[in-house]
């Protein structure tokens, strides 16, 4: 058994380290509750656009850093949805999924 | 010539437990290892904050997670309320915590009541097991190939019967399992500064802990300076 933590998770818990910020300070500016936090980190909820934008805002980060923390976040996702306009897009993603799926 | 033993804290203390399954040396060890973890976080007289220990110090030593979907007994039920935190066996590296002590441990007394002091014992606990590296190298030996996680169910007996005379207990690292528990009653309370004997109360009032682990604190106290007497001479 081991912890494999998400890449957002990972960032996060840097992101606090680095500026020295404790998780009760964290919640409360960014106002979501110890739990939340606690979920998100572990990857049972996965980041949402608001709790991202949040930590931005909470850690400071510059506009480089912040795409980077939304980069992590889109790619923590436990579940992504895909609407494909057109059966063109419909195929495209199917032969992705199926690549995926192969490799 | 002989020297006097010299005067202990809490040298009066009622105190009708058994051995501890410890030597001097190993107790002595903890107490100042504990100590100077707390030294770490600057809690020097102050209550441990266990979060800043978890945020900043277990990094560099190891894991956590606070996840519930972590505490499935062997068939893969849930494991009643009674386990709070566990340490992987195998390396000593991981600390799993039921979400809930993460959020007391974060919020605090103020928000949790009787469950911060539960939650505080548990991680303190588990801390012992991760932060001492020939107790890791320990844990590891013992565990070789062992694919559950050993502790998982020691820690849900001893949570079943919150025991803490591990002599009693049935199981082959009852002495890892009462360092943990001296690790986590030295970094709440800075047992090696106590010069006198202050009261329990005053005691669990000052560091942020109930009575119950007050009194093991003053235990521990009593303990550390005997040990130290003894291998002083």
């Amino acid at each position: 058994m081991s912890i494999e933590k998400s890449a957002f998770a990972r960032k996060f818990e840097d992101l606090a380290r680095d500026r020295r910020m404790t998780f009760k300070v964290i919640a409360e500016q960014m106002q979501v509750s110890a739990a939340l936090i606690a979920r998100v980190l572990n990857g049972s909820r996965p980041p949402t656009s608001e709790f991202v934008d949040k930590s931005i805002q909470t850690f400071g980060l510059s506009e480089r850093d912040a795409e980077q923390l939304r980069f992590f976040s889109d790619i923590s996702q436990s579940k992504i949805t895909i609407r494909p306009r057109n059966e063109e897009e419909a195929r495209k993603v199917v032969a992705f999924k199926r690549s995926l799926q192969k490799g | 010539m002989l020297q006097p033993f010299p005067t202990l804290p809490y040298q009066g203390l009622r105190d009708d437990r058994p051995k501890r399954i410890s030597d001097h040396n190993t107790l002595v060890e903890i107490v100042d290892s504990a100590s100077e973890l707390r030294s770490r976080v600057s809690c020097s007289d102050a209550p441990v904050c266990l979060s800043s220990i978890l945020q900043f110090e277990l990094p560099k030593y190891g894991n956590w997670t606070a996840d519930d979907r972590h505490f499935l007994d062997l068939q893969g039920k849930p494991i009643d309320g009674s386990l709070e935190a566990f340490c992987d066996f195998r390396e000593g590296r991981e600390i799993f915590l039921r979400e809930w002590v993460f959020e007391a441990i974060v919020e605090g007394h103020a928000a949790h009541g009787e469950d911060f002091f539960r939650a505080s014992e548990s991680l303190g606990h588990e801390f012992g097991h991760v932060f001492r590296q020939n107790h890791k190298l320990r844990i590891a030996a013992r565990n070789r190939g062992c694919e559950g996680s050993t502790n998982k169910r020691v820690a849900h007996n001893r949570g079943v019967d919150r025991a803490k005379d591990w002599s009693k207990v049935n199981t082959e690292n009852a002495d890892l399992e009462e360092e943990a528990d001296m690790f986590c009653y030295a970094l709440h309370v800075p047992v090696s500064k106590l010069r006198k004997s202050p009261e329990i109360l005053e005691v669990s009032e000052k560091y942020n802990i109930n009575s119950e682990m007050a009194h093991q604190c003053a235990l521990l106290a009593k303990d550390y300076y005997r040990a130290k007497a003894v291998l002083s001479v």
